[in-house]
């Protein structure tokens, strides 16, 4: 599905330093699968997700999507089929339109604007059923401006209409890391749903390692632009890669 | 009294085509574009060039028109493909629009008596009043088409924009240039209006733009009923009658300038600093009957 090969990429600290986050940097993901990325901080996770959406260009290397090389196609035409969830609660919806107007721009994605009328009564019922079949009550609230959503609303409709054109590839960025804990389970659960129903290819960065092993099917870890490890979620268990952590912390106090 | 209101209005309605222009780029891009300064001179003089030439005046109101799109374009240019900053951009597109507005025309004040224009056969105030109604319909219906939101959701979330598939860059150069686009024909409006096209005209629009822009924006400021665009031409028309009494009860017009600027801080600062005020919560604080909406006792209730 998506393969990364020999990918390289580097950042001009200043002039004479260079910072390599990766260097003949490999990657597999299968089809139909939920890769979890785990690590700490500083070790390459959203630059890597930076690098397959195409908000940041490699130095090297080639990304295949389906056997197709994208590596140089721009973050816009890239996003049509790789739709991305972020960290932050307000980076995937515009704040200042309603909830069905956001939709109805998700609804768009890929096609080409005209001057019709974005909003259509038929398409209403539709988003109606998509919201209720979410089930968190945010179809009340469909005329509500997002700004005025909590941000576990927010991060469910950016997931909504992340989902809505069926994507090839699903980038979750750390996307309950800014919710409370309730909400953070809702959101999981839903986004559980939502890949299985609609079949969707998903890699997550997550720092919440119980999370992590609990909604993915294989979990990579990375350390300094490295894959350090790379199991199947069942195999593993929660101390294992906490004992891992521990170790790598260690390394680097005593470099 | 009556004839001061009536210019008021009239002026403002024009003034509101230009508010509608910079409320484009100020209130949806949430960029201050200092090319108005540049394009609202250019829309004054490209119909004058045009007139003189012997177009008649609805072309040459047109060509002011297409002529702001291109300074829109020019800026565009500067900020999205050369990087310059948007604000510098504009800085930079005014200043040669200065020259280029002298150049037109080889001189820097035009009369425009002795031609025809649009006020020519008509009724001011209808006629304005009818152009700025035509332009506030036509920019509704097209910030509701799919373009329309696209350009609102450029200024709220380039992000947004990059993941449905679009440029964003697109929607920005085509804000500006709607935007300049309008200053120009409310330039070309004004100097019609007034009889005379000056080089000066331009000098600190954007504050005026930006003033009424801001006094539309705080008319009844929760109604979702009244739209950006009514927000603007009232705006204006509200800037053009304070300035107008101002001006009647003795003030300077020279002083009018500073009048302005302090209307857009004044503004702005209550804006800013509102919830710190807490102007609304006071009344909740004094309390009592008076403000309370049902004033059964909660027994009976």
């Amino acid at each position: 599905m998506l393969e990364i090969r020999k990918l390289r990429k580097s950042f001009n600290l200043d002039r004479d330093n260079i910072l390599v986050v990766f260097d003949e940097f490999n990657l597999n993901l299968k089809a139909n699968t939920t890769t979890a990325l785990i690590g700490p901080n500083g070790c390459g996770k959203t630059t890597l997700l930076n690098l397959i959406s195409g908000n940041l260009k490699s130095d090297n290397g080639t990304i295949l999507l389906n056997g197709i090389d994208i590596t140089n196609e721009a973050e816009e035409k890239r996003s049509i089929q790789i739709s991305r969830v972020h960290q932050d609660p307000s980076k995937s919806v515009s704040l200042n339109l309603t909830v069905l107007e956001n939709l109805a721009l998700a609804d768009k994605k890929g096609e080409s604007f005209n001057l019709y009328r974005l909003i259509r009564k038929q398409n209403r019922d539709r988003y109606m059923d998509l919201l209720k079949s979410f089930n968190i009550g945010l179809e009340n609230k469909i005329n509500e401006k997002v700004k005025y959503l909590s941000g576990g609303q927010r991060q469910s409709l950016s997931l909504i209409m992340a989902s809505m054109k069926n994507p090839n590839i699903l980038l979750l960025d750390e996307h309950t890391a800014a919710l409370d804990p309730k909400a953070s389970v809702v959101v999981l659960e839903k986004t559980k749903e939502l890949i299985k129903k609609n079949k969707i290819t998903t890699l997550m960065v997550s720092h919440n390692i119980k999370d992590a092993l609990r909604y993915s099917d294989r979990i990579i870890m990375l350390d300094s632009g490295n894959i350090v490890f790379d199991r199947p979620s069942i195999s593993i268990k929660e101390s294992e890669i906490l004992d891992i952590y521990k170790e790598k912390l260690q390394e680097k106090f005593a470099s | 009294m009556i004839n001061l209101f009536k210019t008021s209005i009239e002026q403002g309605l024009i003034f509101g085509v230009l508010a509608m222009g910079v409320m484009i780029t100020y209130k949806i891009l949430d960029t201050a574009d200092l090319t108005v300064e540049g394009s609202f001179s250019l829309g004054a003089f490209t119909f004058a060039k045009f007139v003189i030439l012997g177009l008649n005046p609805y072309l040459s109101t047109f060509l002011s028109f297409t002529f702001g799109i291109l300074a829109g374009g020019i800026t565009s240019f500067l900020y999205l493909k050369l990087k310059i900053k948007p604000l510098l951009s504009g800085i930079l597109t005014m200043t040669m629009l200065y020259s280029i507005n002298l150049r037109l025309n080889g001189k820097a004040n035009i009369a425009l008596f002795n031609q025809q224009t649009l006020f020519t056969d008509a009724s001011p105030i209808f006629l304005t009043l009818a152009i700025a109604l035509i332009i506030k319909i036509l920019l509704d219906l097209f910030l509701k088409t799919e373009i329309g939101y696209l350009l609102i959701a450029t200024g709220d979330n380039e992000n947004l924009v990059k993941s449905l598939g679009k440029n964003s860059d697109l929607f920005k150069a085509l804000g500006l240039m709607l935007s300049n686009g309008l200053v120009a024909l409310s330039g070309s409006l004004m100097a019609q209006y007034q009889g005379f096209a000056d080089i000066t005209m331009g000098n600190a629009i954007i504050v005026t733009a930006l003033a009424s822009v801001i006094i539309g924006d705080s008319i009844r400021k929760n109604s979702s009923f009244l739209k950006l665009t009514t927000r603007s031409i009232l705006g204006a028309c509200a800037y053009k009658i304070i300035g107008g009494i101002a001006i009647d009860l003795g003030l300077n017009p020279t002083d009018l300038r500073a009048i302005s600027a302090i209307i857009v801080i004044l503004f702005i600062s209550y804006n800013n600093f509102e919830s710190k005020l807490n102007i609304k919560n006071l009344k909740s604080k004094i309390g009592g009957a008076k403000y309370v909406g049902n004033k059964k006792v909660a027994k009976e209730l």
